[in-house]
Order: structure tokens, then C-alpha cells, then sequence
């Protein structure tokens, strides 16, 4: 699992160090310490930074942080380079370049198992000491990204990533007279 | 022993060394003076090595005495060996304190890892320098892709409309709308995307043989060299050359109808010319359809060769169901060509031939109302159509407009693609234009006809002259397709 897992952090490698370097930043603004801040580690860390459990305060923000921020970069890479190539069939550098970027961002969306319980503890825990507000305005993103953190240890995010790349033109097309 | 004497007295330095680890070393306890270690004859210790041994402790002992007297150099000796108790009592004990897991110099608690020293700079832990160029890479790629799907979604969403025209069975609308695509491709990359095109071949192919001409140039174009042996490309090439079988079996048409005395001579010569391997089927039997039809054919044997070809060609509805039409007027069963009409129109809504057989089936059926409707239709799709625009001519001369009547009688003159709607349309231009008084007009028009060696229809002056009623000619019988 965790030659798999390294390889396929390898292959993705823009959408890794990206991760990590958001991980590494969100980090730092929420004063969570960091054990470790090598990228690359032959682990089921690869891609992760080695940081400690966050706080409270810092624990919904770099998993939220990071994960936006791929997932708007997959999009806004993907999406124009699907338009062209799986819609159109039109092959060139920049389709072929924003593509795999595109699919290395998306692979690379979701926080670790670890840290997405420490954020579902610091929300809903039993001990928890979030208000109302806070969790049921949380609640959504929280669900998508820890389900989306078991996905990704798992690799299903690889056939939802293909899906979407595959799909993404047609639902274009139902909004377009 | 004797640089212990000098600093303490005896009874301190056995209090001393008795304090030390190790083994406890005998003192010596020969008078002064005798400085030799007699070897002692029960252990058999060899004075010298032993000599040696207490050398070195003793040198061992110096050294830790001047390390304190550095330490604290007013301290009394009493003082000194209370500290090296102490010291010797906390390497002991330091076995069971945890340190700091970085830094291994600061004590944590038991369920810590690390000191607060190094706590502060993890959270504060730096990016090496190649690291900031991460972001700025993502920038630079994002702003490059927004640059590119701004760049490239008119002709994604332009593509989008023209298929969904197809859709929509509006299939002469979604060729119009790729040839903009295309022209503005042409300006701006000139890269026109595999799938782009093959929806573009695939519309061909359902518009049918009318359109052939404009399939092959199209081909031709953007398939030229080696790109259409390409394997993805073979249903491309498979069409091109269902294209140029087409017109190589014109000409064997030509052959076999020039040489024929009847129609079955004519099936006999162009069954010895063409082979089924070579050529497709359907069009095979729409050049006998064709030849039974201009021989003066019955009926019946017209049918037969289209009802062969809906058999072995089903999905070619463009080319059998205007020839049902046309066979169900030519035996006065309106309501099908209707009907045939109507499969055609799911096919392609903007298929002139659905207008115009709607058209002619209503009028015949005396709904001029409905009849009007079917061609404004047609129209509004092709305006500049010469058949929609004849019948329209004379659905408005019937309706008494005479005035559209010769506006639209006008048009399709113009505009006649054929022989045959040269001829209607050059009749019905000169009726139009002898009863609005148009004289100028009808004579370059007879002038013109004549040139070309075809007459006006003769039932135009029979009008004129009052021996046929214009009702007579277009509602009755045949219709204005007698009057040739």
C-alpha cells in the first residue's frame, strides 16, 4: 500500500508538492508544529507534511486550507484541457500539460485519515467544544473531507478522477443553448 | 600518593577514594623511602603493573580535584567532595529523566516529546528556498489555463450548439454553424480537434446524397495525405470512399442508359457493369429507381426498386423516403406522402423535401391554409430553395395574391438548380408575369427558355386564354406536374 502510495505521489508529483506545501503553510499560520518537513518520505506520509496533531483552533483549517485550494486548481486546470481534448479531440502541449496537472491537483485533495478524525473530534467529538453554528456550517465540508481522506488512502480517487475528467464536457454541454 | 599527602590529610583522601567507583586499591603502607611493591606471594600481583595502575588513579583523581578547584576555586575541600558525592549520586540517577526528543539537552514531561524551546521553532518551521517557487509556478499555470479556456471556448461551446442542432433534427442549421466554427478556427489555430471533425462527417452522412459533393471537398480538406489511412480514421475513409463509388456508378449509369432501348435492356447492360462487391446496393437500386422513372416506368416497378432499397438500407432514409413521396403523389395518396413526410422531418426537420411534399399533399388535398404553412416553414430554413419557392408561387396565384405569386414565381427561376424546376418555375414566372401585365418580363423570358431549347408550358397561354381555369391545372389531375 505504501509503495503504491509512493508511486503514485511520485507520478503526481505537482499535485504533491502543491499539497504539501499548502499543508506546510496552513501549518504554520495555525501554529501547528511540524516534525518533519520533507515531502517525499517512503511512507504513508508522501506528500503530507510530519506535523502534530493540530489544536482545536487550527484543526478544520489545514485540512479546509489545502483541500480548496487543489481542488480549485484541479478544476481550473482540468476542466479547459477537457473541454478540448476529450470534447473536441484537439491534442496539443498545453491540453496534454494542464491535464496532468489538472489530474495530479485532484489526486492530491484530501487531508490524511489522521488529521480528518482530528478535525471530526474537534467538531463532534464528545469532548468537543464547537458551537452550534460552527458545526452545522462545518458539517458538509467536513463529510466530504473525511470521506474524501479514505478515498484517497484507498485510491478510488483515481477512478473518480477519470469519471470526472471523462464527464466534465457533457455537463458543460447541459448548460449551454 | 605522595601528591595526596601534599593536599590532604591521610584520613580525607581514604574518605576520598573509598567515595570512587571501582575497585578499592590498597594503600601503600611500605615506610618511606621504599618506593618497591614487594609482589605478594599469595595473589601474585606484579608490584610494577600495580605501581602503574595507582599512577594513573591517582592522576584520574587529580584531574577531577582541579577540575573543581577551577569550578570554584575559594571552595573549602570539605565542600569539594560533598559536590562529587552529589555528582556521583546524579549519574545514578539520571537513567529515569526524559529529555527533549530534538534538542536532548531540556527535560519534558513524561507525556511530552518536546521542550518548548523546540516546540517554538516547529511552529515556526522554514521553507527551504526552492519551495517558494511552488507557488509561484501554481500562479503562472493557473493564469496560462484561464488563458487558454477563454481562448478556446467559443468553438467548445459553438461545437455544443451544432450538436445539439443534430439533436434537434435540425441538421441543415448545425452544418451552417460548423462551417462559422470552422472559418473561425481557420483564423485562429488552425488545430481542428479528431472528434471536432468526425461529428462534422458524421452530419454528412446523415444529410445523404445531396450533399455528397460537399462531404468529399470536406474530406478532402481536412483528411488530406495520410491522415485518413489512419486507423482511427477508417469510418472516415469508408464514407469517402462510399462517396466516390457513387459518382464512378453515374457514370456507369450514363453507360448503360445511353446504350438502352427499355428499361430492361438498361437493368441488363448496368447488371453486367457494376457488381454489388464494388459498389453500394442502395445507390445501385436508386440508379434503377431513377432510369425506371425518366423511361416512363410503371408504378409499381419504381416501388419495388425503393422498397429494396429501405430493405437493404434502412438507416438511408434521406434517400428512400423523397422517392416514397414522390411515388405516393404520382398515385394520388396524399396522405402518405404526408406521412413519409413526417419520418423524413425526424431525420432532418429542415429537409426541403418535408416542406415540399407537406406542401404539394395538402394543396392537392385542398387545404391551402396548411399547404402555405408547411412551405413558409421550408422557407424560413432556406429561402432561396427553388422548388419551396415555386410552390409557394403557385399556393399564392390560387390564394389570388398574384403579386407574392410573381415574387415568388421570380425567385425560384432565379434559383432553379435542374431542368426541371427550370422549366415549372419558367412557367409559372411567365403566367405570373402575363396576368400582372408584365410583358417585358414574360418576353426575356421566353427569349431566355427558348435559348436553352426548353418551351413554355403550353396550358400557360390556355390559361391566359381562358380555356383552363388556374384551379384545373395545379388542383386537379396531375397537377402542374403535367403541364412539361
Amino acid at each position: 500500500m505504501e509503495l503504491i502510495n509512493y508511486i503514485l505521489k511520485i507520478l503526481t508529483f505537482p499535485g504533491a508538492f502543491l499539497k504539501a506545501f499548502l499543508e506546510q503553510l496552513a501549518c504554520r499560520m495555525y501554529e501547528v508544529p511540524i516534525e518533519f518537513g520533507r515531502y517525499f518520505q517512503k511512507n504513508e506520509l508522501c506528500g503530507h507534511v510530519e506535523h502534530l496533531l493540530a489544536p482545536k483552533k487550527g484543526s478544520f483549517g489545514i485540512c479546509f486550507l489545502p483541500h480548496i485550494i487543489m481542488l480549485f486548481c484541479g478544476l481550473v486546470f482540468t476542466i479547459p484541457a477537457a473541454l478540448n481534448l476529450v470534447y473536441l479531440g484537439k491534442i496539443n502541449y498545453f491540453g496534454i500539460i494542464f491535464l496532468y496537472v489538472g489530474i495530479s491537483c485532484l489526486l492530491n485533495l484530501f487531508p490524511l485519515i489522521e488529521d480528518s478524525l482530528n478535525m471530526w473530534e474537534h467538531l463532534y467529538g464528545k469532548e468537543s467544544k464547537a458551537t452550534a453554528i460552527s458545526k452545522i456550517c462545518l458539517f458538509i465540508p467536513t463529510v466530504i473531507m473525511r470521506a474524501g481522506s479514505y478515498l484517497e488512502h484507498y485510491f478510488v480517487t483515481v477512478l473518480t478522477t477519470a469519471a470526472f475528467v471523462w464527464s466534465v464536457p457533457y455537463l458543460f454541454t447541459l448548460f449551454i443553448k | 600518593m605522595a601528591v595526596a599527602k601534599e593536599h590532604t590529610p591521610d584520613n580525607e583522601l581514604e574518605k576520598l577514594i573509598e567515595s570512587l567507583p571501582g575497585e578499592e586499591i590498597p594503600i601503600d603502607v611500605n615506610p618511606d623511602g621504599d618506593d618497591k611493591i614487594p609482589l605478594d606471594p599469595e595473589t601474585g600481583l606484579d608490584p610494577e603493573q600495580l605501581e602503574s595502575e595507582l599512577n594513573d588513579l591517582k592522576d584520574l583523581v587529580q584531574g577531577e580535584i582541579d577540575k573543581m578547584l577551577e569550578k570554584n576555586p575559594d571552595a573549602e575541600w570539605t565542600d569539594i567532595v560533598k559536590e562529587a558525592k552529589e555528582d556521583k549520586k546524579n549519574r545514578k540517577n539520571k537513567g529515569n529523566v526524559k529529555l527533549c526528543e530534538v534538542c536532548g539537552e531540556n527535560e519534558v514531561a513524561e507525556d511530552e516529546q518536546y521542550c518548548e524551546h523546540c516546540l517554538d521553532v516547529m511552529k515556526h518551521y522554514p521553507f527551504s528556498w526552492w519551495k517558494y517557487l511552488i507557488p509561484i509556478l501554481a500562479v503562472v499555470l493557473i493564469f496560462l489555463a484561464l488563458s487558454y479556456f477563454a481562448i478556446n471556448f467559443s468553438v467548445f461551446k459553438g461545437t455544443v450548439s451544432a450538436n445539439k442542432l443534430i439533436k434537434a433534427h435540425k441538421l441543415d442549421s448545425a452544418l451552417s454553424a460548423y462551417d462559422k466554427l470552422n472559418a473561425e478556427i481557420k483564423v485562429t489555430d488552425e488545430n481542428f480537434g479528431g472528434k471536432y471533425l468526425r461529428y462534422q462527417v458524421d452530419l454528412y452522412e446523415e444529410l445523404g446524397i445531396d450533399h455528397y459533393d460537399d462531404a468529399l471537398k470536406f474530406i478532402e480538406k481536412y483528411f488530406e495525405g495520410s491522415k485518413i489511412d489512419r486507423s482511427y480514421n477508417k469510418d472516415v475513409k469508408a464514407f469517402r470512399d462510399k462517396i466516390k463509388s457513387y459518382e464512378k456508378l453515374y457514370e456507369k449509369f450514363n453507360t448503360a442508359y445511353n446504350g438502352a432501348a427499355s428499361y430492361d435492356d438498361f437493368v441488363k447492360e448496368f447488371d453486367s457493369l457494376v457488381s454489388v462487391a464494388d459498389y453500394d446496393t442502395a445507390h445501385i437500386l436508386y440508379y434503377k429507381y431513377y432510369a425506371a422513372n425518366v423511361m416512363g416506368e410503371d408504378i409499381s416497378v419504381m416501388r419495388k426498386n425503393v422498397e429494396e432499397i429501405k430493405k437493404v438500407s434502412p438507416e438511408s432514409k434521406t434517400l428512400y423516403l423523397p422517392l416514397l413521396a414522390e411515388i405516393s403523389l404520382n398515385e394520388g395518396k396524399y396522405d402518405d406522402m404526408v406521412k413519409y413526410a413526417d419520418e423524413l422531418a425526424q431525420v432532418n426537420k429542415e429537409s426541403p423535401y418535408v416542406a415540399l411534399y407537406k406542401s404539394i399533399a395538402y394543396r392537392f388535398k385542398g387545404d391551402l391554409v396548411k399547404a402555405a404553412k408547411a412551405c413558409n416553414d421550408g422557407l424560413a430554413v432556406t429561402p432561396a430553395n427553388s422548388l419551396l419557392n415555386y410552390q409557394m408561387g403557385i399556393i399564392s396565384l390560387l390564394q389570388g395574391k398574384q403579386k407574392e405569386a410573381f415574387s415568388f414565381a421570380s425567385t425560384a427561376y432565379e434559383q432553379a438548380d435542374t431542368a426541371n424546376a427550370y422549366v415549372s418555375a419558367a412557367s409559372l414566372y411567365s403566367l405570373c408575369a402575363q396576368l400582372l401585365g408584365e410583358t417585358e418580363v414574360n418576353e426575356s423570358i421566353i427569349m431566355e427558355t427558348s435559348q436553352y431549347g426548353y418551351p413554355i408550358s403550353d396550358q400557360v397561354q390556355k390559361i391566359i386564354d381562358g380555356d383552363l381555369t388556374i384551379e384545373d391545372v395545379f388542383l386537379k389531375g396531375k397537377g402542374d406536374f403535367a403541364w412539361n
